[in-house]
C-alpha cells in the first residue's frame, strides 16, 4: 500500500468519524478526558490496520477498534465494570440496571433538587448510571444513530443481542422517568 | 415478561428504530390499531426517544483531538511547539498493577514527550508499515512497540526500579524467565516493565530512564542460534535502535537518546549480562 493511499484511507476512515469515536469513548470510559486518550490509541492501531481494511468495512470498523480500546482501558482501571458485559442477559441484570438508573443518591439541598429537575442532568445521569452493556448499545443507537448492524460489529456481538439489550435500556429509562408529563 | 411479550417489545423497539422492512413494519402498524396497550407502548417509547435525543446532544470532539490525529498522517511532521498541552486528568482510581511511580510516569512531562515522539515518529510513520524489504520485519515492530508504549499514559505495565519486583512480574506472564536488572551506576536506572509482542512471539521489555528520555530494551529469546553478535543497527524512523544476540537471547534497544548514548546504553546493558545473574 503506498503511501498515498494510506494517507487516503487515514483521511477517509479515520478522521470522518472522531466525534463518534470520541462519544463513544467518554460514555464506556464515563470520563471526557480518558475519552481522548482512548481515541488517540485507537486512531494509531487503526491506522496501523489500514493495510487489512475490506472495501465493505463503514465507519463501523474504526468504531469496533475504538471499542476493543475503551475495553483494554477498563480491563486496567476499572475490571469490575468488564464483568458485567457477559451477564448482561441474566434476570438479575435487569433488575440491577433498574435500580443503578434511578442511581445517584436523591438530591440532598432545594438548591440541587432545582437543579435536578433540569431534565437533562437527569437523563444524562440515568443513562451515565446504567450498567455497561445497556449504556453501550443505548448510546449508540440514541446520539449517533448506528443501525443494529453496525452496532452488533462496533460491541462484537450478536444482533440479537443487541435488539434485547437495547429493549431493557429503554424500558429502564421509561420506568425511571415514568412519573414524568413533559 | 412473557415470551410473546417479549418479542412483541423487541419488535417495536425494531419498529421505532427503522430497522423493520416494509411487510413487517405494515404488520406492526396493523397491531397498533388494533392493541391500545401496545399502542401505549409505542408512544411511550417515542418519547422517550425524543426526550432522550434533546438531553443527549452529539457532544463534539475537543478540537485538540481533532488536531492531535489530524496530525498523525504519514509526511505530516508538526514542531515540538504545537504539541498536545498537558491537561491535569488523572483518574482517581488507582490503577491496580502500579504502586510504584516513577517521576518520568507524571501527566506533564510525558504528555509531551509522547506527543514530541507523536510528532516526530508518525511523519515517517508510512514507513513503520512499509518495511524495506532487505531488513527483517522485527526491527520496524520493535521500533512501533516503543513507539506505541510511549503513547500510553506510561510505557510500562509494572512500574518499578527494583529488579526484584521485576522479575516475579514477568513470571506469570511470560513462557521464558528474562533478565532483569538495574543500570543506575551507569546513568540508566530501571523503570519498569511490559511485556511485548515481536513476531508473532511474546517478548520481555525493560524500560530505562535517561534524564527525560525511555530506552526500551526488548528481549526475545532465540531459537535457533547460539553465540554472541556486535550490536548491529542505526537509526530508524526517527528512533535509534541497536539490536544483538547474547547466548540464547535476541535483544533490541530503542529510545529517542542520541547514537552515542545508546551505544553507551548498550555497552553496560550488555557487560552486565555478562556478568551472571
Amino acid at each position: 500500500m503506498t503511501e498515498d493511499e494510506l494517507r487516503r484511507l487515514y483521511a477517509e476512515r479515520i478522521l470522518p468519524n472522531v466525534d463518534p469515536a470520541y462519544r463513544l469513548a467518554r460514555w464506556l470510559a464515563r470520563s471526557p478526558t480518558d475519552a481522548e486518550d482512548i481515541v488517540q490509541d485507537a486512531a494509531l492501531r487503526a491506522f496501523r490496520s489500514l493495510p487489512d481494511l475490506r472495501a465493505s468495512d463503514g465507519r463501523a470498523w474504526f468504531l469496533a477498534i475504538v471499542r476493543r480500546c475503551a475495553f483494554t482501558f477498563l480491563a486496567r482501571n476499572r475490571p469490575n465494570e468488564l464483568v458485567q458485559w457477559d451477564a448482561a442477559e441474566a434476570p438479575e441484570a435487569a433488575a440491577a440496571a433498574r435500580g443503578d438508573a434511578f442511581g445517584a443518591a436523591p438530591p440532598a439541598t432545594p438548591e440541587a433538587e432545582v437543579l435536578a429537575a433540569e431534565q437533562s442532568v437527569r437523563f444524562e445521569t440515568a443513562v451515565d448510571g446504567l450498567p455497561l452493556p445497556f449504556r453501550a448499545v443505548l448510546v449508540l443507537r440514541e446520539i449517533d444513530g448506528f443501525s443494529y448492524a453496525e452496532i452488533a460489529t462496533i460491541l462484537d456481538i450478536p444482533i440479537g443481542t443487541v435488539m434485547s439489550r437495547l429493549a431493557r435500556a429503554r424500558a429502564v429509562l421509561m420506568d425511571a422517568f415514568a412519573e414524568d408529563r413533559t | 415478561m412473557t415470551a410473546p411479550d417479549r418479542d412483541a417489545d423487541l419488535l417495536l423497539n425494531a419498529y421505532v428504530d427503522g430497522e423493520l422492512d416494509a411487510m413487517a413494519a405494515l404488520e406492526v402498524e396493523r397491531r397498533l390499531a388494533a392493541d391500545t396497550a401496545l399502542a401505549e407502548r409505542h408512544a411511550q417509547l417515542t418519547a422517550l426517544r425524543r426526550r432522550l435525543r434533546s438531553a443527549l446532544p452529539a457532544e463534539p470532539a475537543p478540537p485538540r483531538l481533532h488536531e492531535a490525529l489530524a496530525r498523525l498522517g504519514p509526511g505530516q511532521m508538526v514542531p515540538p511547539a504545537q504539541v498536545v498541552s498537558p491537561s491535569p486528568r488523572r483518574p482517581a482510581m488507582p490503577r491496580p498493577m502500579s504502586n510504584v511511580r516513577s517521576a518520568l510516569a507524571r501527566q506533564g512531562g510525558w504528555r509531551a514527550a509522547a506527543a514530541v515522539l507523536f510528532g516526530v515518529a508518525l511523519g515517517s510513520s508510512a514507513t513503520l508499515l512499509l518495511r524495506p524489504v532487505a531488513e527483517p520485519p522485527v526491527m520496524a515492530e520493535a521500533v512501533a512497540d516503543h513507539l506505541r508504549a510511549s503513547l500510553a499514559p506510561q510505557p510500562f505495565d509494572v512500574a518499578s526500579s527494583d529488579r526484584h519486583t521485576v522479575k516475579p512480574w514477568f513470571a506469570g506472564r511470560l513462557p521464558f524467565t528474562p533478565r532483569v536488572f538495574d543500570l543506575a551506576e551507569a546513568g540508566f536506572p530501571l523503570a519498569g516493565g511490559r511485556v511485548d509482542v515481536l513476531d508473532g512471539a511474546p517478548a520481555a521489555t525493560l524500560v530505562f530512564r535517561h534524564g527525560q528520555h525511555v530506552i526500551s530494551l526488548i528481549a526475545q529469546p532465540v531459537v535457533t542460534e547460539r553465540g554472541q553478535r556486535p550490536a548491529a543497527g542505526g537509526a530508524r524512523f526517527g528512533f535509534e535502535l541497536r539490536s544483538w544476540r547474547d547466548g540464547g537471547m535476541a535483544y533490541w534497544a530503542v529510545s529517542d537518546v542520541t547514537a552515542d548514548e545508546l551505544d553507551r546504553f548498550v555497552a553496560a546493558a550488555r557487560a552486565k549480562l555478562m556478568e551472571g545473574s
